[in-house]
């Protein structure tokens, strides 16, 4: 994208820890200037919690630029963790972009945006049905593709709610099957909308991750119902630990009533959480179930082939994977 | 702020119609959209983009692509970046055609002389 209409072709990025957006301007031909930070007017990063105490609460970020306005230069839209899109406004020009320090949170009808299963929004800006208004396509920590109509006029945009484009991924993302054929696109996509083949019609690409266990091919039938008897055991004690985890979240927001959800993460609720957590963590079933899971996981790995995994194969037998998925539309 | 100052502040508002809503705190409870099932028959595949080496895959990386599509060195023809866990960004120059791409082994872009990169964690 260009983000200062100098006509060079600059990199804009989002980032996942502390969440800032980066940008490296271009000088031409595939070469780019350092990173700098993108700041508002008033020179602070442009973050989800400007003023945040800590450092976690604005991690997570997806950006892009779009003319929200139709004023003639470019808005910046963020994309949260949690799912919602703020959008900053260029109080400046095209050339000289000036961004307001407040954020302005995109609407579905009365109520914010927010990309379904809640978490993760990577908005991308593209006029998916080519009715001359453009939408916003987004991925989610699901696996989805969701598209956000725009049936709004010229600097007013108004969305509808999501229609999926595709599917979320069935499954939690990790230490999940490697079967024979073709994977499935996993979790957590991130997406372009772009013409691939240059036939006149947006194609999606998805971007995905997903752990797999890469199970040898030789195992004997006694060998391969061992193995599902130990899946069928680590699946019960990551189920435990899982709940627990739920719960756990559950009691802190019991306990947190009243409490403005922006100001959890100060250090006194912190600490709260820490001691929490940590209780938990050292209760004799939770101990016992963490073991357990520790255990299994080592008994797993002769299992698993050695020469698709490689050096990446560490305590966990099951490994990361992150492709990138065409959809070319018919 | 003076009269005349507050009301084209107003004006200005009102003809921005307030469909993005300007709000400090984040709205947390915003119960996540339902979305409408996908429809089948509307896309090929899907299939995962190669490169020279084969499958791409940032799984080395842990994963999580963020790719893009953009023609980076200006040669007419648009390229593939792909983002991921490492904050790199790879760019497989593509050495075919804007119909039919072909991607060359992946090398991290450049910025002010050293890999671009975004803080991960």
């Amino acid at each position: 994208m260009d983000f200062d209409g100098d006509g060079v072709l600059d990199l804009v990025s989002g980032s996942y820890d502390p969440g800032e957006l980066s940008l490296f301007r271009g000088k031409g031909r595939g070469a780019f200037a350092a990173r700098e930070v993108i700041k508002d007017k008033s020179g602070k990063p442009i973050l989800k919690v400007p003023d945040q105490k800590n450092r976690v609460e604005s991690f997570g970020s997806w950006m892009t630029l779009v003319d929200w306005e139709d004023d003639g230069d470019l808005d910046i839209l963020v994309g949260t963790f949690d799912g919602m899109i703020f959008m900053r406004r260029n109080e400046g020009t095209r050339s000289s972009p000036s961004y307001a320090t407040g954020n302005e949170w995109v609407k579905v009808g009365a109520k914010a945006l927010r990309t379904p299963g809640g978490e993760h929004a990577n908005p991308v800006i593209a006029d998916w049905d080519g009715d001359g208004h453009w939408d916003i396509v987004t991925g989610a920590a699901d696996g989805g593709v969701y598209w956000y109509r725009n049936i709004g006029e010229r600097g007013r945009p108004t969305f509808e709610p999501p229609v999926a484009l595709v599917a979320k991924h069935e499954g939690t993302g990790y230490s999940e099957l490697a079967a024979d054929e073709e994977p499935k696109p996993g979790i957590r996509s991130q997406i372009a909308v772009t013409d691939h083949d240059g036939d006149g019609k947006l194609d999606i690409l998805l971007g995905d991750f997903c752990t797999y266990l890469h199970v040898r091919k030789d195992l004997t039938p006694a060998q391969k119902r061992s193995f599902a008897s130990l899946r069928e055991k680590e699946n019960k004690a990551t189920k435990f630990l899982r709940d627990s985890m739920e719960e756990l979240r559950a009691r802190f927001k019991e306990r947190m009533k009243g409490v403005s959800e922006s100001d959890w993460n100060t250090p006194e609720n912190s600490a709260k959480w820490q001691k929490m957590y940590n209780a938990m963590k050292d209760s004799p079933e939770y101990k016992k179930n963490r073991a357990e899971y520790e255990r299994l996981q080592k008994a797993s790995l002769e299992y698993i082939d050695r020469s698709i995994a490689g050096k990446r194969l560490g305590a966990d037998p099951a490994v990361a994977h992150g492709y990138v998925w065409l959809f070319r539309r018919k | 702020m003076n009269r005349i100052k507050r009301a084209g502040l107003a004006a200005a508002v009102l003809a921005l119609g307030g469909l993005a809503w300007a709000q400090e705190k984040v709205p947390y409870d915003t119960p996540p959209d339902e979305p409408q099932a996908a429809k089948a028959g509307v896309f090929h595949g899907p299939v995962r983009l190669k490169a020279v080496g084969g499958v791409i895959d940032t799984g080395p990386a842990w994963g999580h692509s963020g790719p893009w599509v953009e023609d980076v060195d200006g040669d007419g023809k648009r390229d593939l970046v792909v983002g991921d866990f490492s904050g790199l960004f790879h760019l497989y120059h593509n050495e075919g055609t804007n119909q039919a791409p072909r991607y060359a082994k992946a090398v991290n872009l450049q910025a002010g002389g050293v890999d671009a990169k975004v803080p991960i964690y």
